[in-house]
């Protein structure tokens, strides 16, 4: 083995995983659902952008569909960004979001446990949550227990998206999933879907690569999310002054 | 018959960033035995001399370790033995940390670029801003001392397989989060063990910025320690030498790299 090909093997950049978890749900055909998509096709190609500028970080994508049943999009547990084939999403079916969570808590281990995080390092992965009606079942204080014991799960930057939703029930399942990692966007207007989420991924996936090689320590992951919180909110402001 | 090898690089990131390398590495060897190490000074903002945390981490090995008897590496009370030596690391560490506060105490320069939160918590405990990780390993006799604390970590190789030593894999270290020296409860965090000379024929002693860009165990080994190992067996240390360089400033995830090797020959 010679030094040329040690030198160009297998070196990784530190791996980013953007995990989208989607309602796919009856309620959600048509506009709601054209909106994810377009936005899903819009974020791959900023994030291959952002990919070929950075040096340190390759982003890796996850999609989990939920209705009746939970799915991994196109049985992908994780593809970088390049080589997401990503064909638009359909709806149908019910708001099961418990079997979302079993998806979930599957990828978020170590690669030695099964799951797609990395054995060694990696950065805090961005997890988006987003749905339009009450899960069919409630509560799911068993799920969340177990994505609680979940150390890259406690780090991740957790978004929630509640689509015309104004019920305390649902709004309190997405306050506890994103907890104190992130926050939860109430989105009134479907038509400004695609905007938000977009904003969410794309803000969120540029503090964490930019903040990768010189980040350390507990207290600076915390202080991470704090940065993204502001960031988001004040794209979210500005969506706000324009439109909402 | 021990050979080594040991070398620091600065990461790109630190280069851009225009921030000091912080980690540090360091070799000692006499007739009776060889210590190293190698610590790996955190990045956050907060930490603002990690560069001299991981220097004085070296130096507390060093200092601990020099002075112990060979015969100690055979007490029968061998866990006593083995909390005392992390006393005294963790002591030593701290008394250095100590004496250049009272030297030089922090600045107001040293932390403008911190927010109120953080520059209260290092007016609290300014040890947070030496913060680092150790790993070390010490052949003495028939024995071989192995310590550490937080990430990166220390890769024992014998016939041909790759061992974790000392690897606290509690789920907790993730997303570049480690144990560090600076923290309260470091004591608890900081490992030690004595092996037998025979139980490996080399050991790499990394930081994290070594191990990451490899993401798991199995690319580790067959991509880094074996062909490094062999570069170091045909005595080509001006290319591993190199490689080193290389990870930190172009191939590698920007982060500063250390690399420590100590191959008994029996």
């Amino acid at each position: 083995m010679n030094t040329d090909k040690m030198n160009t093997d297998r070196i990784a950049k530190q791996r980013l995983n953007v995990i989208l978890i989607v309602d796919t749900s009856k309620s959600m055909g048509g506009n709601r659902i054209q909106q994810v998509n377009n936005a899903i096709s819009d974020i791959k190609n900023k994030l291959i952008d952002m990919q070929n500028e950075n040096a340190n970080v390759d982003f890796y994508v996850t999609i989990i569909t939920f209705s009746t049943e939970a799915h991994l999009y196109n049985n992908d547990r994780m593809k970088n960004v390049e080589d997401l084939d990503f064909q638009p999403i359909k709806a149908g079916g019910q708001t099961n979001l418990h079997l979302a969570y079993v998806e979930l808590k599957d990828l978020l281990q170590k690669e030695k446990k099964g799951g797609i995080m990395p054995d060694f390092g990696g950065v805090a992965p961005i997890i988006l949550l987003l749905t339009d009606g009450h899960p069919g079942r409630w509560p799911l204080t068993d799920e969340m227990n177990a994505l609680r014991q979940l150390p890259w799960f406690n780090v991740a930057i957790r978004y929630g998206i509640a689509i015309e939703l104004d019920d305390k029930r649902t709004i309190d399942v997405l306050k506890d999933f994103v907890g104190s990692n992130g926050d939860v966007i109430t989105c009134y207007n479907p038509n400004l879907l695609e905007k938000i989420i977009k904003i969410i991924i794309l803000t969120t996936s540029k503090v964490q690569s930019t903040n990768t090689a010189i980040r350390a320590k507990k207290e600076s992951v915390k202080s991470v999310h704090a940065d993204v919180k502001m960031q988001i909110q004040e794209s979210l402001n500005d969506v706000d002054n324009w439109e909402w | 018959m021990i050979d080594y090898f040991v070398k620091t690089a600065i990461g790109r990131s630190h280069v851009k960033n225009d921030i000091v390398c912080q980690d540090f590495s360091e070799v000692y060897h006499d007739e009776q035995r060889t210590i190293m190490a190698v610590c790996d000074g955190h990045g956050g903002e907060i930490y603002v001399r990690s560069d001299r945390g991981s220097k004085f981490a070296c130096d507390a090995v060093m200092n601990v370790l020099k002075e112990k008897h060979h015969l100690l590496l055979y007490r029968v009370e061998k866990a006593d033995f083995i909390n005392r030596i992390k006393l005294e690391i963790m002591c030593e560490w701290n008394k250095l940390v100590e004496q250049d506060l009272s030297k030089h105490p922090i600045s107001i320069k040293e932390v403008a670029h911190l927010n109120e939160d953080k520059q209260f918590r290092l007016k609290v405990n300014p040890t947070i801003a030496y913060g680092t990780t150790l790993n070390a390993v010490m052949v003495l006799g028939n024995r071989i001392l192995c310590v550490s604390l937080g990430d990166g970590g220390l890769f024992g190789i014998k016939r041909g397989n790759v061992t974790p030593i000392l690897f606290e894999d509690d789920e907790e270290t993730v997303a570049n989060i480690t144990y560090s020296m600076c923290q309260e409860d470091a004591f608890k965090h900081l490992n030690a063990e004595i092996y037998d000379l025979s139980d490996f024929s080399t050991i790499f002693l990394c930081t994290d910025g070594v191990v990451n860009p490899y993401q798991n165990l199995d690319n580790f080994s067959k991509s880094f320690i074996f062909p490094v190992l062999k570069l170091f067996k045909e005595g080509n240390r001006e290319k591993i030498d190199q490689f080193i360089t290389d990870l930190g400033l172009t191939l590698g995830i920007g982060d500063d790299v250390s690399l420590g090797i100590l191959s008994i020959d029996k």
